[in-house]
C-alpha cells in the first residue's frame, strides 16, 4: 500500500536561514503519527507547510504528496496553485489548534462556522447541513444545540470538541492536530485524547499529533517521530523508540520524564538551549548539549535505519547500552 | 437580562446628565457676578442693576436660583440670548441640524475611509501601501484642522473656485424645489465635511491598522484558511467584523467629543451649527448662550457614549453575556 502522505526534503526558510532544514516522512492511511521536540524545532512550521498555510515571509521548498482515498492522482501539494491549494485543505487534511485559544471566530455562532466550511467544499441544501452539523456536534458529545451558542459561551473543552467536528465536517483523510490538549485541564486532556483515539478508529482517519507530551504521545500514537533544530532525529514505532532510543536527544527526552513512584526530585532537565535552526552547530547539531559525543560528531550525521522501521541521525546508533552519566557531567559536556 | 443591563446603562447616563446639570449651573455661578456682564452701560445706575437682578431672579438665594435653573431647563427654558434676544432653545434648534449634518456625515466618512485604509495597511504590512498610509494619516493626524480648513478653502475656494468657500446654502437664492435646495446645502457642505473627515481619519486609520494587525495574528484567522477559504474571504467574513469592534464604539463615543469640538471647522466655514453659535456667544459674554450650548454638548458626549455602549451590544457577543 502507498503512504498516505510522503514528505521528502522539507525545508522552510526565513530571509535565507533554516526553520525546518531537510524534514522526511511518510504517514500510511490510518496511521497515527507523534511528532515531538522542544518548542521551536519546527514541528508547528512542518505541520502547516503540509497544509501550504505559511505566512509569506517564509519559504517552503521540498516534495509532498497526498494520496487520499477516492483520488486516482497523487496530489503534490508544492506544485498546486493557491485556488488548487484551497480545494485540498480541509476536504483531505484538516487542522487542530490548542483548543482554548481563540481557534473559532468569536463573533460568529459555532454552527454557522461549521455551515461554512461545509459549504466550501460541498453541495448541501439547508435541511442537509443542519442534520449535517447536528450529527458532527453528537459525534465529539455535544448536543445539536450547541451549534447555537458562540464561541465564549462554552468551555475549553466544549470548544475543543467543536473544533475537532470542525476538523471531521469534510470526512478527511488526514488531520494534524498542534498541540490539541495543551491547554485543557488534565480530565478535558483525556477525553480530548479518547475522542481523537475513537474517531480515528471509527472514521479510519490519520492523525498527527505534534505535542512536547511525550506521555500524551505514547498513549495516542503508533509512530514517533522527535524532531530537534529544524530536523527529525529519530523516528520509528512508539513501543521501540520508548523502550530502546536510539539518539541521544530522544534518550534525554525521555529520561526527563518524571517516573511515578520514583523518588520524588526534579526531572533531569537537558543542559543548554536548542540551537536555533537557521545557526545550526558544525557537525551534529545536538552536539553541544550531547553527553555522549565524540570524535564522529564533527560529521552531520545522516539519519538511517538502525533497527526494523527505526531510524535515527546519529553516528554511535545503535545504541548496545547507554553509559552512565552524573546530571552536573552532562552540563560540562555541554559547554566542552 | 439584556433589558437590566440596558436600563442599568441608561441609569448611569442619566446620573452623569444630573451631575452635568449641577457643574454647568455652579460654573457660571463661579465666573463672577451675572450683573457685571449684564450691565452692558458703563454708566448704569445701581436701581438698574438691581432691577436686572430681580428681572433674572439673581437676588433669591442660590438654592432657589439653582431650583429655577433646574425647572427651566426641564422645561427646554434656557433662558434668552443676550446678544439677539431670542431664546436660547430656539436658537439651537435651528443651529443642531447642521452640526448633526457636518459631524455625522465628517464621523461616517471618517470611520469608512479609516477602516478601508486600517484594512489595507495591516494586510500589506511593512510594504509601501502600509508606509504611505501611514505617513499620510499622521500627516492629517497631526495636522490643525483650521489650518486643513483654510487650505481647503484657499485650494478648492479661491484658487480653483468649483466649491462655496463658506455658509450652509447660497444666501438670497429662491429654491425651485426641495430637491434643489439640497443639492445647494451638499455643494456648501463638500469642503467643511472634507476638513472634518481629515481631522477624525488618523486616529480612526490608526485604531483600525492595529486591531487589525491584532485580529491577523489570532489562531483562528489560520483555522479559517487551513479550511479552505481564500485570503480576501477570510479578511473581510472574520477579520474585519472583530477588528471593527474598537473603531466603531470609539467613532460613537467621539461623535458626542466631535460635536462640540467642531468650532474651529464651523468657524471657518461659517457655518452656522452650535461651534459657530457657542463662539459667538464667546467672543459676545453671552453667557445664557454659552450654558445652553455646554449643556447640549455634554448631552451630546453623554448620548454618545450610551450609543456606544448599545452599539457593542450588539456587535459583540461576549458582551451579551456578561
Amino acid at each position: 500500500m502507498s503512504p498516505l502522505l510522503e514528505i521528502e526534503g522539507l525545508r522552510v526558510t526565513h530571509d535565507g536561514k533554516p526553520i525546518v532544514d531537510g524534514v522526511d516522512l511518510t504517514l500510511e492511511p490510518g496511521e497515527a503519527l507523534a511528532l515531538a521536540g522542544e518548542s521551536g524545532c519546527g514541528k508547528t512550521t512542518t505541520a502547516l507547510a503540509t497544509m501550504r498555510l505559511l505566512p509569506p515571509s517564509l519559504e517552503q521548498s521540498g516534495v509532498i504528496t497526498l494520496r487520499p482515498e477516492g483520488v486516482a492522482e497523487p496530489i503534490n501539494i508544492g506544485r498546486r496553485t493557491e485556488t488548487g491549494m484551497r480545494l485540498v485543505r480541509w476536504r483531505h487534511i484538516s487542522l487542530v489548534f490548542q483548543g482554548a485559544m481563540n481557534s473559532l471566530d468569536p463573533v460568529q455562532r459555532v454552527g454557522r462556522q461549521l455551515a461554512e466550511a461545509i459549504r466550501l467544499h460541498e453541495r448541501a441544501s439547508s435541511a442537509e447541513l443542519a442534520a449535517r452539523i447536528a450529527e458532527l456536534l453528537e459525534t465529539v458529545g455535544l448536543t445539536a444545540g450547541v451549534g447555537d451558542r458562540y464561541p465564549h459561551e462554552l468551555s475549553g473543552g466544549q470548544r475543543q470538541r467543536v473544533m475537532i467536528a470542525l476538523a471531521l465536517a469534510c470526512r478527511p483523510s488526514l488531520v494534524i492536530a498542534d498541540e490539541p490538549t495543551t491547554a485543557l485541564d488534565v480530565v478535558m486532556q483525556a477525553q480530548v485524547l479518547q475522542l481523537l483515539e475513537r474517531l480515528r478508529e471509527e472514521l479510519g482517519l490519520a492523525l498527527i499529533l505534534i505535542s512536547h507530551d511525550l506521555g500524551v504521545l505514547a498513549e495516542t500514537c503508533d509512530r514517533i517521530a522527535v524532531m530537534y533544530a529544524g530536523r527529525i532525529v529519530e523516528i520509528g514505532a512508539v513501543d521501540g523508540v520508548f523502550a530502546a532510543p536510539q539518539h541521544p536527544y530522544t534518550k534525554l527526552l525521555l529520561d526527563s520524564l518524571p517516573v511515578i513512584g520514583d523518588e520524588r526530585g526534579l526531572a533531569a532537565a537537558i543542559p543548554g538551549a536548542p540551537p536555533h535552526p537557521g545557526e545550526p552547530p558544525p557537525g551534529c547539531r545536538f552536539r553541544p548539549r550531547c553527553p555522549f559525543s565524540g570524535d564522529r560528531c564533527d560529521v552531520d550525521p545522516d539519519r538511517r535505519e538502525v533497527g526494523p522501521r527505526h531510524e535515527a541521525a546519529c553516528h554511535y546508533a545503535p545504541w548496545e547500552r547507554w553509559p552512565e552519566i552524573e546530571p552536573a557531567a552532562a552540563g560540562e559536556g555541554g559547554a566542552a | 437580562m439584556s433589558g437590566r443591563w440596558l436600563a442599568g446603562k441608561v441609569g448611569a447616563a442619566v446620573l452623569t446628565l444630573v451631575f452635568v446639570l449641577v457643574f454647568n449651573f455652579f460654573l457660571f455661578r463661579a465666573v463672577g457676578d451675572p450683573t457685571s456682564q449684564l450691565a452692558r452701560l458703563p454708566g448704569a445706575t445701581d436701581e438698574q442693576i438691581e432691577q436686572l437682578r430681580e428681572d433674572y431672579g439673581l437676588d433669591k438665594p442660590l438654592l432657589g436660583q439653582f431650583a429655577d435653573y433646574v425647572g427651566d431647563t426641564v422645561t427646554l427654558d434656557l433662558g434668552i440670548s443676550q446678544t439677539t434676544r431670542e431664546p436660547v432653545w430656539d436658537e439651537i434648534v435651528a443651529a443642531l441640524p447642521w452640526t448633526l449634518l457636518l459631524v455625522g456625515t465628517g464621523t461616517l466618512l471618517a470611520t469608512l475611509i479609516g477602516a478601508w485604509m486600517g484594512v489595507k495597511a495591516a494586510t500589506h504590512r511593512g510594504t509601501r501601501t502600509d508606509d504611505g498610509l501611514l505617513g499620510f494619516s499622521l500627516f492629517t493626524y497631526a495636522s490643525p484642522e483650521y489650518w486643513i480648513g483654510i487650505i481647503l478653502i484657499l485650494v478648492f475656494a479661491v484658487a480653483w473656485p468649483i466649491f462655496p468657500a463658506g455658509q450652509q446654502v447660497t444666501p438670497g437664492v429662491e429654491f425651485a424645489s426641495w430637491f434643489d435646495e439640497a443639492l445647494d446645502v451638499v455643494d456648501h457642505l463638500i469642503l467643511p465635511m472634507t476638513a472634518m473627515t481629515l481631522m477624525l481619519l488618523g486616529q480612526y486609520f490608526l485604531i483600525m491598522r492595529s486591531s487589525m494587525v491584532d485580529v491577523l495574528t489570532e489562531d483562528f484567522i489560520t483555522v479559517k484558511r487551513a479550511t479552505g477559504l481564500s485570503r480576501e474571504r477570510v479578511i473581510n467574513r472574520h477579520a474585519v467584523p472583530n477588528a471593527l469592534l474598537p473603531l466603531v464604539t470609539l467613532s460613537a463615543i467621539q461623535f458626542g467629543a466631535v460635536a462640540g469640538g467642531a468650532i474651529t471647522i464651523e468657524t471657518v466655514f461659517s457655518w452656522p451649527g452650535l461651534g459657530e453659535l457657542s463662539f459667538n456667544a464667546i467672543n459676545d459674554k453671552d453667557f445664557p448662550m454659552l450654558q445652553g450650548t455646554f449643556l447640549v454638548f455634554s448631552f451630546g458626549v453623554i448620548f454618545a457614549n450610551l450609543l456606544a455602549d448599545v452599539l457593542y451590544f450588539y456587535l459583540d457577543p461576549r458582551v451579551q453575556s456578561r
